[in-house]
């Protein structure tokens, strides 16, 4: 692996290269990535790959033009190739007087790294902070430990091919990711024989950003992750099952069993009774409760809309609504920046701050980019991903208890919702609820709604949520849906 | 053909450096794999996007004891670089021994030498780009005041891969497609605001694509006229009804609905496939393939001479005249079923394993008229427009309709608002009972499964009953 160092001083000399080319303002980004993933293809361990990536993203201004280029090549030949070719870009480039770069950002943020002292088997990883907003706080994050769980392997395995300057991670990540394969299979054999993790994986990635910008921003990142995902079906006879999937990003795979992450298990159990599945009827107009994973993609609908691209165009339906209600009272929308694998910087090189996007109910802000703000003259509010919803009160069997008719849906398939929200879907490994009962899971059934009223009309929370990494959501049960 | 002879690659054919000294190597595979892309975006007259990309990677897979192990770096210029990525891959096989033994399947088949390389028209620069993007982005300005916003994307990607393997394949090959799309960004009767895509894709790099004003003028007026009937747009009345696929569409049924079924990787994982070879499971208007490079006589847009494991890529009929009568495959997947391999598996990018993934797939014309096809439907849809897909190992799928009509009596009648279309493979197809005898292709989008993938899907219109949400 580079060290920091290595990859301070190459983006800086890159740095000088565009001062010295002619820019008038310029940005390098570094990234040096390190991942080990351990597979399983049909319930069978199948491949373990180690990949050694690299990465240099440069950005230049000259007289208001703005271009960028991206290189994964580690070869200063290749670099001085790609500063030619964005200044060839730049100079086509029309003016614009939103185009203006990173400036007065300084952090060193350290996550999930391992101790030397703490060897095999440290705790869960934990963030470190990170000073934040454009006054060049500075601030050093300290690494807590990040477990590599349950025994080393007994064969050596060396780490990926590399030509870096230090020792590459060591076996025990690997072991940690054969582990954790191998209690997931031995878990399925026992307790959901008839499941078919058609694709699983578990991966551990290393991955060191020096990012420096001519205005004096300077930000490092050494952070460590490991991640698991599992694809499944279950199948009985010719009859299968819709797939599934389950997966995020953790500090450890050590602390618990695969099956107890991402609300793994419970997918893979609720598969085995999906195999066998009832058409709903005539159509009606009912209620959903929607669990974590199918929350989700309602939430990332609403991010886009804060965001540049609809805020720029215009298409946004939250243009104005900044203080207004746009969600249920009991919704709290809070950042969770620091969680694994959420990058601690923005793509263009600012420090987000934690904070309350949506509050009670009220949306807190809006989210441009620096250049989306000069362009929108909105207020820049720099955000990663890595978002929570406060947890309600009610276990989530309360919730579908309340409803008289619907579904507890686990997946939408569906099309991206129009901007103005409008969607319907096709409800996958989802059961149909009557009475406050779970019912036979469903077949063909499909949902139209608006997504901005399904996120006013929310009227229950969960007291339980799933932790991906990058959400932590509750279930949440919405009224008002059309059923065909 | 003759073979490439890459100079970056060849083979370190020694015994696996390994601490277990009864195992055999059996097979190693070595990529280098260079992928190109650049992304302008256009709204309104500002550059918002302007940016190239250069990834480069050498990679390695072994089979070793029946396990994968796979590695890859990223500078193919470094000195030893194959053999140390071979090695790499090796050990991580190796490693995976720690799960027990495991049979080792027998990987042979065809392996293919030789080299294709795409020769289109000279890029053009970023002036000229910008030149036409700003052309474009005034002319509907001008055009379309009252519009919201127009934005523009343009795109280009290519591939070029030099493949070697341990059982004599070498090869060098290129994938490059460009892309053009148009956002058109209006209001609603109530305010609301609508949108609507309009994408022109072809093989080869921008100056391949015909996006001049005096081509596009009449796609956008079109696109604008679909626009403002949205406005009015209503909500599709939920349920089963007579639909007829425009040939946007067709290809993207044949990808999600059985394309993806029909993957041998998923028939081992359990797809509802995996029973019924040699069964009906269309209409016998139908007939469905995944074209390696060739389609009557013409090299298709993403064209796949021979796969990322050097297997001579052939084409697969996976659905003749209703019957389902072959999966698409890997080496591996060949041998687990007792099949030959197709040529299909491909990795996405430098650092990617190949995997099993569809080409340029195709629902084969019929002898049908579109406008006939319309006019004998008393009520339904015309499906115009869509945005993305899903499909699942039940074969039931859905993709998002972005433009659509109400057919009453023969006649086409109001705008539909967005909407999804949904059903089972195999009971839609059962129920198509007309095929257009005009065809369109496609290669703007990606496919997902695991890995982003290049890929072009073509059809006609087909009429058939689909389920549609709406209220």
């Amino acid at each position: 692996m580079l060290s920091a160092q290595a990859l301070l001083d190459q983006a800086e000399q890159l740095l000088r290269g565009l001062s010295a080319r002619g820019f008038d303002q310029a940005q390098v980004k570094l990234i040096h990535t390190l991942r080990s993933e351990v597979c399983i293809a049909h319930n069978e361990p199948s491949l373990l790959r180690s990949n050694d990536s690299f990465a240099l993203h440069i950005e230049g201004l000259l007289d208001g033009r703005r271009a960028s280029a991206e290189t994964s090549s580690p070869d200063a030949a290749h670099w001085a190739q790609t500063i030619q070719s964005l200044w060839d870009s730049v100079q086509s480039a029309p003016q614009d007087d939103a185009n203006q770069l990173s400036s007065g950002q300084v952090a060193l943020v350290q996550r999930g790294l391992k101790t030397l002292a703490a060897g095999a088997g440290a705790g869960s990883g934990a963030g470190a902070g990170a000073g934040a907003g454009a006054g060049a706080s500075a601030s050093a994050g300290a690494g807590a430990g990040s477990g590599a769980g349950r025994g080393a392997g007994k064969d050596p395995v060396a780490g990926p091919a590399s030509s870096s300057d230090e020792a590459p991670d060591s076996d025990h990540d690997i072991a940690a990711l054969a582990d954790a394969m191998a209690s997931l299979l031995t878990w399925r054999q026992q307790q959901a024989p008839s499941a078919m993790l058609e694709d699983a994986l578990a991966g551990h990635t290393h991955q060191r950003t020096c990012f420096v910008s001519s205005g004096g921003s300077q930000l490092q990142s050494d952070l460590a992750w490991f991640d698991a995902s599992v694809f499944a079906l279950a199948r009985e006879g010719g009859r299968s099952s819709s797939f599934n999937s389950a997966g995020g990003e953790c500090g450890s795979l050590g602390d618990l069993c695969f099956e107890q992450l991402f609300g793994t298990a419970q997918m893979l159990q609720d598969l085995t009774r999906q195999v066998h599945t009832e058409p709903l009827g005539a159509p009606f107009v009912g209620s959903v409760v929607l669990t974590p994973r199918a929350l989700a993609p309602l939430l990332s609908w609403l991010l886009g809309q804060l965001a540049d691209q609809a805020l720029i165009d215009g298409s946004s339906v939250y243009l104005k609504q900044v203080g207004q209600r746009v969600a249920a009272r009991g919704l709290s929308l809070r950042s969770r920046f620091e969680a694994p694998g959420v990058p601690p910087f923005t793509a263009d090189g600012f420090l987000p701050t934690p904070l309350s996007l949506v509050e009670k109910g009220v949306l807190q802000h809006l989210t441009p980019s620096l250049y989306g703000s000069r362009k929108t003259a909105l207020p820049h509010v720099p955000v990663v991903h890595g978002w929570s919803v406060d947890a309600g009160i009610s276990p989530w069997q309360t919730l579908v208890a309340q409803v008289r008719q619907g579904a507890l849906v686990d997946r939408l398939s569906m099309g991206r919702p129009a901007p103005n929200g409008d969607f319907s879907g096709v409800v996958k490994n989802s059961f149909a609820v009557r009475d406050g009962q779970l019912g036979p899971a469903l077949q063909e059934t499909m949902i139209s709604g608006n997504v901005a009223q399904m996120l006013r009309d929310i009227s229950g929370l969960s007291r339980e949520r799933i932790d991906t990494g990058s959400w932590l959501l509750p279930w949440a049960v919405v009224p008002g849906l059309h059923f065909s | 053909m003759m073979p490439s002879g890459h100079p970056l690659l060849g083979f370190d054919m020694s015994a696996p450096q390994s601490t277990h000294s009864t195992r055999t190597f059996q097979a190693i595979e070595t990529r280098h794999h260079e992928l190109q892309r650049m992304r302008m975006m256009m709204v309104d007259g500002h550059l918002t996007a302007n940016s190239r990309s250069s990834q480069q990677g050498l990679s390695a897979r072994a089979y070793v004891d029946g396990y994968w192990g796979f590695a890859s770096a990223p500078n193919p210029a470094q000195t030893g670089l194959a053999a140390q990525v071979q090695r790499q891959a090796r050990r991580n096989a190796q490693a995976m021994t720690r799960f027990g033994a495991r049979p080792q399947l027998d990987l042979s088949g065809p392996v293919y030498q030789g080299k294709h390389r795409f020769v289109g028209q000279q890029a053009l620069s970023d002036s000229e780009c910008i030149e036409r993007l700003t052309a474009l982005n005034a002319w509907c300005k001008s055009r379309y005041p009252q519009l919201r916003s127009t934005r523009f994307v343009i795109s280009e990607e290519s591939h070029y891969k030099a493949v070697q393997t341990s059982r004599g394949a070498d090869l060098q090959a290129s994938i490059q497609r460009a892309a053009v799309a148009c956002v058109m960004v209006g209001e609603d009767e109530a305010g609301a605001p609508i949108e609507l895509v309009e994408i022109l894709s072809g093989k080869g790099n921008l100056a391949d694509l015909d996006w001049s004003l005096d081509t596009l003028a009449p796609v956008l007026e079109q696109c604008h006229a679909h626009l403002q009937a949205k406005r009015h747009a209503v909500a599709a009345r939920g349920g089963m009804h007579t639909v007829v696929l425009a040939p946007e569409l067709a290809g993207m049924l044949a990808h999600e609905a059985m394309g993806h079924p029909c993957e041998a990787d998923a028939v081992l994982g359990g797809a509802v496939t995996a029973d019924l070879l040699g069964q009906q499971v269309a209409s016998e208007l139908v007939s469905m393939v995944d074209v390696a490079h060739t389609w009557q006589g013409e090299e298709v847009m993403i064209p796949v001479y021979a796969d990322d494991e050097g297997t001579p890529a052939s084409d697969v009929w996976m659905i003749e005249q209703g019957q389902l009568k072959a999966f698409m495959h890997s080496r591996e997947t060949a041998a687990r079923l007792g099949q030959a391999p197709t040529g299909n598996a491909r990795a996405y990018d430098p650092g990617d394993e190949p995997l099993i993934r569809m080409r340029n797939t195709a629902i084969v014309p019929g002898q049908s008229r579109l406008q006939q096809m319309i006019e004998e439907v008393d009520s339904g849809y015309l499906l115009l427009k869509t945005g993305n897909g899903q499909a699942d190992a039940t074969t039931e799928f859905m993709f998002g309709i972005t433009l659509a009509y109400e057919i009453k009596q023969g006649k086409l009648g109001r705008a539909v608002r967005n909407t999804t279309v949904s059903g089972s493979a195999i009971k839609v197809l059962k129920s198509v009972d007309a095929v257009s005898d005009d065809m369109h292709w496609s290669c703007s989008g990606y496919c997902g499964k695991k890995q982003p993938m290049v890929v072009s899907m073509g059809g006609p219109a087909l009429r058939a009953q689909a389920h549609l949400g709406g209220q």
